[in-house]
């Protein structure tokens, strides 16, 4: 299975708005046709379903819906994008959301990283985008490229059991549950108290 | 050997003639070729010979004193002057020389020698050359003489040291890798200091029987080097005559007489004096090495008297518990309770906040949904129905933080178990040890009202049985029938023996008058009694007859029970409302599972915060976990008005949070925000309080005001004092939790 | 061939034939017909000496007149799914060549105390039969790293 993906790659950029949606959809395809496959060998039959994994995939997508202007992404709720080579791409990221995924589910802490498929930041169905752009998407390209090299670790077992369900179940949750409005008002004590005793 | 010496003259001759003379020489003496030597340095060989030879003597610089070695001298004139080693140390008439050299900075091997228990002078590893004398001399056992000449480095001392460590390996077996003392051995050590590195030892090892000591200590008696220190504990410090020696020369060994358990409740000290293998831990036995623990400096909760223990640890696992040193409190010794109650912390730990669902199951929550319920209760019922309980081992941060809570929530009922109703607060002398745990010693006579210190503190009591061998102190007991290990004189069950006392008509009370110190101890399973009052008045006079409290004696002491009771006191823990329980409508219990919950409306809404799921777990409708005394940072002040911090030794378990973390939690989610968010920040709120608690490992005296106190009119009962502690090893949640102390409890004490 | 149908037809009048279908019915003949190892091995059985059965039912022959290298050989009992590791450890030395010790006598020697039933390797047999090793999320018998017990609700 492995090496289809990678046999998949994308091509170094796409010439217009037009083409990287196409692959934006040719991804989210592979991806949905591979989460059979990722449910068998990461045996997560009994922690999730297709459906839920899939909606994660698509909720991952159309989080980043609103980028248009990939030289420059706006930035719009939080939701920083990497304009800079170090930025919400970096490797790190994964470490503590998958440490952190369940007890931010259980203390509905969402951390604005516990997302699923982080890397996978591709502007998708979204009518007022088909805009069609006559330069590089440079931006688009690169997170394509990071989401398939993370379903390809997905599919190969570079990532293990924990991993995806540190990131893509339980993290799936922090997403969709919000409890950042209900720790408002609440002293730094008691939002360090729900996360620990050691503070 | 031929070939070794030959190779060995070979390469220092360098001429064929030469040569041919040695190997001659050496084929002409047949016992060079047969003796082995022992002496692994060759002037040791002929250590006579070498001591006349005259030596250059290597000048040291003068050594500081070993291991805090002090000098103290009751009699300035007693002063004497040894030579240790060619340097003038000046000690007290009758030290012994061993003494003398610790305090020159010499250390001198011994196994059979305890600066504790009495001198037996049977193991010979102290031997020492003093000039003058034949013989090397042990150096435990001789007293130091005027101007005596002490030589401990010399070709005698160190022969002297081989011979006698090879006679202590040739029947010790050879099983250091399989043996819990590895690595702590004092056997060991001693034997790579001082020993030789070979024995002449061929025969066939002797080997003893296993003595059955009970569920506690672990007994390997091959391994046995006859010390007698054990024996000497048992009988001079536990005050128990069970261990003895049997048998001479190679049959000798240490044993009960009768096949029998070792029934004191100080037994686990055998384990720590024992220098070799042969007494050891039971539940610790092969649990782990001691090089890989992580030694924490803490204090005990499980009694009111505070010992100084070391928690051991590795990892998340508290694996054993051992004594620290302090003079005041604990000497070196702790109770089996303290040291063995470890095994409590890892059973029956709440680890989840949970809910009783509509079901009565219990439920996992978080935090948020746990403490959200039960601010939203707490704000529903009318401030005076709500109670607050402090559990035995409450620490006083969190004891403070309750009694902000409630009263930000408008109820003042709180209190610590233990206290009784209406306690008495307000003079610290009312409740605390005043002559202090080692001013016991000064005493003479001795009156134990209501209180069996054998159960309800052993470290008090063992001070009480050093004083009475020591003295001869005199002892009174008035209360249940129960065990004591040293001469006392039961003079009654109940308050009607107090009443003959005081008015002057008991036999005893000429013991009393006589007494330059006399020290009057009562239990604080009184506090619990409704005529509390009237006797505490009795007693109060009886203290007056006797002359117990004057300026530079305070003998009027009580013995508290439990560790979290002094710090309840000091803080102010007292409940506003004599019958709170019956109305309460939310019970917040913190640690209290002695409370009697029978009274309680059933209708009553009960959080419990605690760390074990004990009795009042059962009641509750919400469990709050917290950590337990070895996880967390608190302050205890213990009986004689110590107060000392608890340090974490391993994290806590599960989802469990502080103590005062928690309140401090709650106070914020039911709109009551208390102040502090560090413990910093609470110690300063204490200090308001109770300044005391926070000069730690000092003892605050209490001042006296025994004029102040109001006059009682109560009526008492002559219903006998009851004991205030059933079963000596299980007194609270962890030592319940406890499986080693359930089997104390079970073979020990049914032997009673 | 004519060989082979000679020494048939000698046992069919020596033993009659209806001794000689029991056997074939014992032997499963019917299942090594359309299996060639199977067949091979029925074939090569004849002219050889059963040599010891052990107790999965596997029967060792020997015949000394074949080629050496080749004159010992295993029947397996199980004539669905056979495969070497059926071989006891026994009988392993001898059916290899270790040793002329049949499984028989090499069995007595074998300790009572601590000597572990021979077990076949299962593999691709089924999830129960898959070895995972120690940690490995699907071992059911995963070491339990909780240091401590937690108290357990109960109903009241």
């Amino acid at each position: 299975m492995a090496f289809v993906v990678r046999s998949a790659r994308v091509p170094p950029n796409s010439a217009t708005f037009e083409e990287a949606r196409q692959r934006t959809l040719e991804f989210f395809r592979k991806a949905c046709r591979s989460i059979p496959t990722i449910m068998q060998i990461h045996n997560l039959e009994d922690v999730v379903t297709i459906s839920q994994l899939r909606s994660t995939i698509s909720s991952e997508i159309l989080k980043r819906a609103h980028i248009t202007n990939p030289k420059d992404p706006p930035r719009r709720g939080g939701d920083s994008l990497p304009t800079s080579p170090d930025g919400a791409n970096d490797g790190g990221n994964f470490i503590p959301t998958m440490q952190s995924g369940a007890g931010a589910l259980k203390e509905g802490k969402t951390d604005k990283r516990v997302v699923l498929f982080e890397t996978i930041v591709v502007y998708t169905t979204n009518t007022s985008m088909r805009t069609t752009y006559g330069y590089f998407d440079m931006v688009i390209d690169m997170l394509l490229f990071k989401g398939f090299e993370e379903l390809n670790n997905i599919l190969e077992q570079a990532k293990q059991r924990h991993h995806l369900i540190g990131q893509y179940v339980i993290g799936r949750e922090g997403l969709v549950q919000d409890h950042r409005t209900k720790d408002q008002g609440i002293s730094d004590f008691l939002k360090n108290f729900y996360s620990s005793n050691y503070f | 050997m031929g070939f070794g010496v030959l190779a060995l003259r070979a390469s220092r001759t360098s001429s064929a003639i030469n040569r041919c003379f040695s190997v001659s020489r050496i084929f002409a003496n047949p016992s060079n070729r047969h003796s082995r030597s022992i002496a692994s340095t060759p002037e040791l060989r002929n250590a006579e010979a070498a001591a006349e030879a005259p030596q250059t003597q290597e000048i040291h610089p003068p050594r500081t004193p070993l291991a805090g070695a002090r000098v103290h001298f009751p009699k300035p004139e007693d002063a004497i002057e040894v030579f240790v080693d060619g340097f003038p140390v000046t000690i007290p008439k009758g030290m012994t020389v061993l003494q003398a050299c610790e305090v020159a900075g010499v250390d001198i091997p011994r196994f059979c020698y305890h600066s504790r228990l009495s001198i037996a002078g049977n193991c010979r590893m102290c031997l020492v050359e003093v000039e003058k004398s034949p013989k090397p001399v042990a150096s435990c056992a001789m007293p130091a003489l005027p101007g005596m000449k002490i030589k401990t480095d010399t070709p005698v001392a160190k022969k002297a040291r081989e011979g006698v460590m090879e006679f202590l390996l040739m029947n010790h077996p050879l099983d250091c890798p399989i043996c819990d003392q590895g690595g702590e051995c004092d056997l060991q050590d001693q034997s790579m200091a001082f020993g030789s590195d070979r024995g002449r030892f061929t025969d066939v090892k002797r080997s003893v029987v296993d003595k059955n000591l009970g569920p506690l200590v672990k007994t390997v008696m091959t391994r046995c080097i006859q010390c007698t220190r054990c024996v000497r504990f048992a009988t001079e410090v536990a005050g128990v005559q069970d261990l003895g020696m049997l048998g001479r020369g190679s049959g000798e060994e240490i044993g009960t007489y009768v096949e029998k358990l070792m029934t004191s409740e100080l037994s686990g000290n055998v384990i720590d004096i024992c220098p070799v293998g042969a007494l050891t831990s039971k539940p610790f036995a092969f649990k782990a090495r001691n090089w890989e623990l992580k030694a924490t400096e803490t204090i005990d909760v499980t009694d009111a008297v505070g010992s100084n223990i070391r928690i051991d640890s590795r990892g998340l696992e508290v694996m054993r518990i051992i004594p620290r040193l302090n003079e005041d409190i604990n000497e070196e010794w702790i109770s089996d309770k303290t040291r063995f109650c470890y095994d409590g912390l890892k059973r029956q730990r709440l680890n989840d906040p949970m809910i009783r669902g509509p079901d009565g199951r219990f439920k996992s929550v978080s935090w948020r949904d746990a403490l959200a319920i039960v601010a939203e209760v707490a704000l529903q019922v009318k401030p005076e129905e709500i109670v607050g309980v402090a559990g035995r081992l409450s620490d006083a941060e969190s004891m403070i933080a309750l009694k902000d809570f409630l009263n930000r929530m408008g109820s003042n009922n709180v209190w610590c178990e233990g206290n009784g109703v209406r306690p008495n607060a307000d003079l610290r002398s009312g409740y605390l040890l005043n002559s202090s745990i080692s001013g016991l010693e000064k005493a003479d006579v001795f009156l134990l009202v209501g209180t069996q210190p054998r159960i309800e503190a052993p470290m008090v009591n063992a001070r009480i049985h050093k004083t009475v061998r020591a003295n001869h102190a005199k002892v009174g007991y008035i209360g249940p029938p129960t065990d004591f290990n040293y001469n006392c004189k039961n003079l009654g069950t109940g308050p009607q023996t107090l009443l003959e006392i005081a008015e002057g008509r008991h036999p005893f009370c000429s013991a009393l008058l006589a007494a330059k110190n006399p020290a009057i101890i009562v239990g604080a399973g009184l506090f619990e009694r409704k005529d509390k009052d009237s006797i505490l008045s009795v007693i109060d006079s009886i203290a007056k007859l006797g002359n117990v409290v004057r300026p530079d004696w305070n003998g009027l002491n009580f013995l508290l029970l439990h560790a979290a009771q002094a710090a309840s006191l000091d803080l102010g823990l007292v409940p506003e409302s004599d019958n709170s329980i019956e109305s309460a409508k939310f019970l917040y219990l913190m640690g209290a599972d002695d409370v009697e919950l029978d009274e309680l409306p059933s209708d009553a809404f009960v959080v419990y915060q605690g760390h074990h799921g004990d009795r009042s777990v059962y009641r509750a409708n919400v469990i709050l976990p917290a950590s337990a005394f070895s996880e967390k940072e608190g302050t205890y002040e213990n009986t004689e008005g110590c107060s000392q911090q608890t340090l974490p030794a391993v994290p806590t378990v599960g989802d469990a949070r502080d103590d005062w973390k928690i309140i401090r939690a709650l106070s914020e989610v039911a709109g009551v925000c208390l102040p502090y968010d560090n413990l910093a920040g609470i110690r300063s709120r204490i200090s308001v309080v109770a300044p005391n608690l926070l000069r730690v490992d000092e003892r605050e005296p209490a001042l006296i005001h025994t004029d102040l106190k109001p006059d009682c009119q109560q009526k008492m009962s002559t219903e006998p004092f009851s004991s205030a502690v059933d079963n000596f090893y299980m007194t609270d949640s962890i030592t319940r939790a406890s499986k080693i102390m359930a089997q104390c409890s079970a073979s020990l004490l049914s032997k009673k | 061939m004519a060989k082979l149908l000679k020494t048939a037809i000698q046992a069919i009048r020596e033993k009659g034939i209806a001794n000689i279908v029991k056997e074939l019915k014992e032997g499963e003949f019917v299942r090594c017909l359309p299996d060639g190892n199977l067949l091979q091995t029925k074939i090569h059985n004849i002219g050889g000496r059963v040599v010891g059965v052990d107790k999965f039912g596997n029967k060792y022959y020997e015949n000394l007149d074949t080629q050496f290298g080749r004159h010992r050989w295993v029947e397996y009992g199980d004539k669905r799914r056979y495969n070497a590791s059926q071989v006891p450890a026994e009988w392993h030395g001898w059916l290899h060549y270790i040793t002329d010790h049949t499984g028989d006598e090499l069995l007595m020697l074998k300790p009572q105390r601590y000597g572990v039933e021979h077990k076949q390797n299962f593999s691709g047999e089924g999830d129960e039969y898959i070895y995972h090793s120690k940690g490995h999320a699907l071992n059911p018998g995963q070491r339990d790293w909780t240091r401590y017990q937690a108290w357990q609700p109960t109903k009241t």
